[in-house]
């Protein structure tokens, strides 16, 4: 089940009218939204309900040990079988095929062929996810940050809280937790800007992001783009990515207001960036802070001199880069943000205090735009041999020639969609995302329109499936 | 707590008021359509095969793969939008038997389709939904619920005028697969809501006083050899026993024996395949006093 499907639609009133009911108990409400949890991830498929129960009932037990022992080596060794368990499995599942795929083609480069057992693993949906978000509790208890878990049922909801399980926000038990811990409520405020936000994310999804997947798709496709042409599809796929994910972001913690639960905020407005250190304090916010503090710091940060420093960048971007998928060409993608990251990085530029946007910085936050987009090249191609390939069409077909068909059905709406929504994201980011939330704008006609929108697009268009789910 | 129910109320009743405003204001533009259509003598009616008719003055009212709920549909918004002054005499229907197979009836049971034409079909029909339709107890509850959703697709109802040909034909080796359930099921009985709108669009003829045919175009070889011979029997029975009514003629032309170069697929006619359609349909038109 996913946000824009009709049975997301019904399940979501179902749960949250008997988790309201139930609000004297927030234990039993606790029970219900980890049964709702398990179903909402079951209908996807039932028998990886089995990996988040044995990555809960690990780290829950390991927490636990954890605060109970004193003795450091005791304590790193259970430390090392929440990591162990949860990296393997994570490496198992999503790396397996690669690394026989490198092994077998390392010994070809060297005539040795061998017949590796063909492995037809499937990727769960989210297991980046949460096995990041469960692991950063057990690294948290060892770091005696948080106290240990002492309810199952809590621990298990929070590892597991549908909202954002299978693509994020991906909590810190410092801040998800206690929420799971006591009893919650909504207040007009919050519920009025949760279900802001929802419909908000489901316009950018739906038609920000499947609209400009069309585009994306054709250029990345076989329609043979060329050029101008190629760039459009590029910008297209950043606005798709973009639109799809911070979407889900926003969808998910609309739906978790609901619930009087707060999650983080996930994207702030990337595209507005001006360098790429301001790009990644924006952009995917969760994954890129828990890569500060669970790899960046451990590595040694900045403490160690320059030399090591750089190579801790680069180690982030990279293993960033390999958390998306196994493949080469998401290493390169990590790869060129580390590249064109580590120049801001040496110059210090990375930590100046940010300041309002002014339109003398539009150059800046152009070419950095171009930078992402050249990055995204690496993203959204099928292999390293398709992103070379239309890096090179980038760069022909620029003289006048013939023009692709590149009018898609309904472009005209489509452009005064997206215009609308620059718009917006615009005022927000100038203004405070509280810009949308003024006193003219707070009747439901917002909501109303955002949905009936939706609605118009999307009905006309194919849907297509959340980019982050196949991470 | 209040809020939780009261916001998504109000948020409801908002994209329901937007709704009902985009749909009168879709409604209004389908009945002018339908009204310029009332002042020629000869209207089509159908799917993509209805592209094929040589009638370049007849408006058409068709769009690829339209199912037969939807065709019921807009005659019935047709009929609605004359008056005494109507020219009409006759109203031309292209069917053929893929609109009783089994895609058709999934489509009309309100199943998404994989290929989206059914939901493209579903907006087509938006402006013209009524509440008479709403309550038909023959359309399907799931048929219903999605045709009132898609009516947020605000499309036109697309009047097209004017007749075009390709000269492109099917290869000597042309061949095309049938699914199963089209070779070996007897389809037709399964086919019940199409059936039904079927015996509705045949009574609104009736009641209108109106000539309908019935026209079906030549088949290629590749679907007659596979089709289903019992449920293909059944399918031609019924269209005759329609055409059993005086007002009503069924051109059979299934088993026409049109060559490949008549064909651009098994079911879509070239120049040439129009042509020997229209040496049938010509000669019934005049005999309406209709000059083609």
């Amino acid at each position: 089940m996913h946000f824009i499907t009709s049975a997301f639609w019904a399940f979501l009133p179902t749960v949250l009218a008997l988790y309201w009911a139930l609000r004297v108990h927030w234990r039993w409400q606790n029970a219900l939204l980890l049964a709702a949890s398990y179903f909402f991830y079951g209908w996807w498929d039932a028998r990886f309900l089995l990996l988040i129960a044995g990555s809960t009932a690990v780290d829950f037990v390991v927490g636990r040990r954890l605060a109970a022992l004193e003795a450091p080596r005791s304590r790193k060794a259970w430390l090392g079988v929440s990591l162990a368990f949860n990296l393997g499995m994570l490496a198992w599942f999503k790396y397996a095929g690669f690394l026989v795929e490198q092994w077998v083609s390392a010994w070809a480069s060297v005539g040795v062929t061998m017949d590796p057992m063909t492995m037809q693993i499937i990727l769960p949906v989210g297991i980046s996810f949460y096995t990041f978000q469960t692991l950063s509790y057990s690294i948290d208890v060892y770091r005696r940050r948080i106290e240990p878990a002492q309810d199952v049922v809590a621990f298990a909801t929070y590892v597991a809280f549908f909202p954002q399980l299978v693509a994020g926000p991906i909590e810190r038990a410092t801040r998800l937790l206690p929420q799971m811990l006591g009893p919650r409520s909504v207040t007009e405020t919050s519920v009025r800007s949760g279900l802001r936000l929802m419909c908000w994310g489901v316009f950018k999804k739906v038609v920000i992001a499947d609209s400009a997947a069309v585009y994306a798709n054709a250029a990345f496709g076989e329609a043979g783009w060329s050029g101008p042409y190629m760039v459009v599809g590029v910008v297209a796929f950043a606005l798709q990515i973009y639109g799809d994910f911070s979407g889900y972001s926003d969808i998910a913690i609309g739906t978790a207001r609901l619930f009087g639960i707060r999650l983080r905020s996930n994207f702030r407005f990337p595209y507005f960036s001006r360098d790429l250190g301001e790009f990644w304090r924006r952009w995917h916010v969760s994954l890129n802070t828990w890569f500060r503090d669970y790899l960046y710091i451990p590595l040694g940060g900045s403490r160690r001199g320059r030399g090591r420093a750089v190579f801790n960048v680069a180690v982030v971007f990279l293993v960033s880069g390999l958390w998306h998928g196994a493949d080469w060409k998401f290493v390169t993608w990590g790869a060129v943000h580390a590249a064109c990251f580590v120049p801001l990085f040496l110059r210090g530029g990375n930590r100046r205090p940010e300041q309002v946007w002014r339109w003398s910085d539009l150059p800046k936050t152009l070419w950095t735009f171009a930078v992402v987009c050249f990055a995204w090249v690496f993203f959204r191609a099928d292999d390293m041999g398709h992103a070379l390939d239309v890096l090179a069409r980038m760069g022909q077909g620029w003289t006048a020639g013939d023009a692709p068909d590149w009018k898609m059905p309904g472009y005209e709406a489509f452009a005064w969609a997206l215009a609308a929504f620059a718009l917006l994201e615009w005022a927000q980011f100038r203004y405070g995302v509280r810009w949308l939330w003024r006193r003219a704008w707070r009747g439901p006609w917002v909501e109303a329109v955002l949905i009936a929108v939706s609605l118009f697009f999307g009905l006309r268009q194919a849907s297509q499936e959340f980019i982050y789910f196949a991470f | 707590m209040r809020a939780l129910i009261h916001r998504p109320l109000a948020i409801l009743a908002g994209v329901c008021l937007l709704w009902g405003a985009a749909h009168l204001w879709m409604g209004r533009g389908a009945d002018a359509e339908f009204e310029q259509a009332h002042r020629g003598e000869v209207v089509v009616f159908g799917d993509s095969h209805a592209g094929d008719v040589r009638l370049p003055q007849a408006p058409r009212f068709a769009f690829p793969a339209q199912d037969l709920v939807s065709t019921w549909m807009w005659m019935d918004a047709f009929v609605r939008a004359g008056d005494a002054d109507s020219k009409v005499k006759v109203v031309v229907l292209t069917v053929w038997p893929s609109k009783f197979l089994p895609l058709a009836e999934r489509r009309l049971s309100g199943r998404i389709q994989e290929d989206r034409w059914g939901q493209s079909v579903l907006g087509r029909v938006g402006p013209v939904l009524g509440f008479r339709h709403m309550v038909e107890p023959a359309v399907p509850w799931r048929l219903r619920w999605r045709m009132l959703l898609n009516t947020f697709q605000l499309r036109s109802s697309i009047r097209t005028s004017g007749w075009d040909c390709q000269d492109r034909s099917i290869p000597s080796d042309y061949g095309f697969k049938m699914g199963t359930l089209v070779q070996e099921a007897p389809w037709f009985d399964g086919a019940k809501v199409s059936r039904w709108a079927l015996g509705q669009i045949v009574r609104l003829a009736e009641s209108q006083s109106w000539e309908l045919v019935l026209l079906e175009h030549p088949m290629h070889r590749s679907f007659l050899d596979q089709v289903h011979p019992g449920a293909m029997a059944d399918y031609e029975a019924a269209l005759k026993a329609a055409a059993e009514h005086p007002r009503i003629t069924y051109v059979d032309m299934a088993r026409f024996p049109l060559p490949d170069s008549g064909f651009r697929d098994y079911h879509h006619l070239t120049c040439e395949g129009s042509a020997a359609v229209a040496d049938r349909l010509e000669p019934l038109l005049e005999g309406w006093g209709i000059s083609p």
